[in-house]
């Protein structure tokens, strides 16, 4: 098995006396799309900022590449290959699309004419190039919900984590985007997605991680994991119908 | 036309107002002021990069306005070098000052970073007040010769104008390059969202420390002007007073855009010209105009006036972006 583009390795933190990760490992490859469900509160996004650098753990390593980063500031992770959504749209506002997307490329030093070409390219991958020169707050939220992904693909990451991508989203556009993310597993980027649509996960990842209460509960294929009872008692819950 | 295009526009706009404005305006009194708006245009376009683009408000900018001025006068009053090392000196030692100002203060942020710059400059200003050995005290420092540039002598306010109005031209059209640099557009970001912009790839810390240290520059090329105009400095421009003006004056000429700091500094200008005769009144008239715009236009003036020009192109723009989106759609 190929090396992990991303591994977190025994994690903790605690938010005033309260384990809100503990003992966390999981593991993202390259080419690869690892799930990581739970239920609200499980410190799903916590974790997204633990791996990406916006929260220090208290214990714990965290691996980009093999490389430990446990204390490598947020940008400098991204410029090493690690890129990110965020659950609550994190757009800049006051800019247009097509800046957002250039200020995902910043890492590179790219001449402002190719950062705004990689950029253009970006948004017409997502199908929102004609949306380029708008202002991010004038944006329906099933637009803006495309410019961060594109702002994170333009920086050329290595892992993604894409922190409930689908959330909001009209059945038709969270099934483009599902395409889009298998995409992005097929092209070789290690793919960490954090969501709570089940279908749309046990659909497009190769692992599984389940997390409840701020620890593992259990990890594997998604057929194993859907298949748990503890995961169905935790979390999915029986299906009645 | 293009954003790009319409920045050049506006700086060839404002070089063209700089060019016949001592034309419209005569006498020693009047190009004096407007050597003041030159002084004035440098420090809001310094202040406009840490206030107005990366978004961190800043109070030490009359503070360091205050050191860029005594650098120069007590280089030229010591005798120490030509006196248009004062040009180099000033905005060097000041862009160090704030290097050293911001190492520690920029990593606070929002009011903890606007109270720690205004701490900075409090300390700079009880400076230029105490040590009077160095600056004189509150007599001033006296003795600032004439400005020579090789062979012209600078001795009158118009001729300082015409080295004051390039300079400060110059600062415009370099913040506007900065502004549009990625470096520009990063600061930008990381003013509306810092998880955003870290994960993006963006430095903050060390942008946003750029960005000060370049208005420390923009504040002491500032100083050095000053104290050649007036031939004397003196602590009183440079306290608390002016630090607020700055940030009032910016915030509602428009924060952030390129020609904020021009209309500011116009506006102190139309100031300096209605209230010669009643100088007192000039803080009680930024204020009632601070409070009606912001009110009236949060953004500033030409923030709103560019926010109507945008609108205006979106809504232009609408059907084609519609029809678009359907062929995408389809």
């Amino acid at each position: 098995m190929s090396a992990a583009a991303l591994e977190l390795d025994r994690v903790g933190k605690r938010y005033g006396g309260v384990d809100v990760l503990r003992d966390v490992s999981l593991a993202v490859r390259p080419g690869r799309v690892t799930a990581l469900i739970g239920p609200n509160g499980a410190g799903k996004s916590t974790l997204a900022n633990v791996a990406s650098g916006i929260v220090r753990p208290d214990a714990g390593t965290v691996r980009l590449g093999g490389r430990d980063v446990t204390r490598t500031p947020t940008w400098r992770r991204a410029a090493l290959g690690l890129g990110r959504t965020f659950q609550n749209l994190e757009l800049f506002a006051g800019l247009t699309v097509l800046e957002n997307v250039m200020v995902g490329a910043h890492a590179h030093g790219l001449s402002r004419r190719a950062l705004r070409a990689a950029s253009l390219e970006a948004l017409e991958r997502f199908g929102i190039g004609h949306l380029a020169q708008r202002r991010v707050e004038s944006l329906s939220f099933g637009e803006a919900k495309l410019v961060e992904p594109a702002r994170m693909l333009v920086g050329r990451p290595s892992v993604a984590i894409l922190d409930e991508p689908a959330a909001g989203l009209a059945p038709a556009a969270a099934d483009e985007l599902a395409g889009r993310i298998a995409g992005l597993g097929a092209s070789g980027l290690g793919v960490l997605l954090i969501e709570h649509d089940v279908p749309l996960v046990m659909r497009l990842a190769d692992w599984v991680v389940v997390l409840v209460g701020g620890r593992v509960l259990t990890a594997g294929p998604p057929a194993q994991v859907r298949a748990d009872p503890r995961v169905i008692d935790a979390y999915l819950g029986v299906d009645d119908g | 036309m293009s954003e790009r295009r319409g920045r050049l526009l506006a700086l060839g706009l404002v070089a063209a107002g700089l060019a016949v404005a001592p034309l419209a305006f005569h006498g020693d009194y009047e190009h004096g002021l407007l050597v003041g708006f030159c002084i004035n245009l440098l420090l809001l376009t310094g202040l406009n990069l840490i206030t107005g683009h990366a978004g961190q408000v800043s109070l030490a900018q009359a503070g360091f306005w205050g050191l860029g001025a005594y650098v120069a006068g007590i280089l030229g009053a010591e005798g120490i070098g030509p006196t248009w090392l004062s040009f180099v000196a000033a905005p060097v030692v000041v862009a160090a000052a704030s290097l050293v100002v911001g190492l520690p203060s920029l990593r606070l942020r929002g009011l903890y970073f606007t109270m720690a710059s205004l701490g900075a400059g409090v300390v700079l200003f009880l400076l230029f007040s105490r040590a009077v050995e160095l600056t004189g005290g509150p007599n001033g420092l006296l003795g600032v010769p004439v400005l020579e540039l090789g062979p012209l002598m600078l001795d009158t306010p118009t001729r300082i104008y015409w080295l004051a109005a390039p300079l400060a031209l110059a600062g415009l059209a370099f913040a506007a390059w900065f502004a549009d640099s990625r470096w520009g557009l990063a600061l930008r970001a990381a003013a509306a969202s810092e998880p955003a912009a870290a994960a993006a790839g963006v430095p903050i810390f060390r942008l946003r420390l750029l960005a000060f240290t370049l208005s420390g520059a923009f504040a002491g090329l500032a100083g050095a002007l000053e104290t050649y105009e007036s031939g004397f400095v003196s602590p009183e421009p440079f306290g608390f007073i002016a630090a607020v003006t700055l940030l009032v004056v910016l915030t509602l000429a428009g924060a952030g855009t390129l020609l904020g700091p021009v209309v500011g500094a116009g506006l102190l200008f139309a100031l300096d010209e209605l209230l010669a005769d009643a100088a007192d009144l000039r803080p009680l008239i930024i204020g009632v105009l601070f409070l009606v715009t912001v009110q009236a236009l949060p953004q500033g003036v030409v923030g709103a006036l560019a926010a109507r020009r945008r609108a205006r192109r979106e809504a232009a723009a609408a059907p084609a972006a519609r029809a678009a989106a359907e062929a995408v759609a389809r």
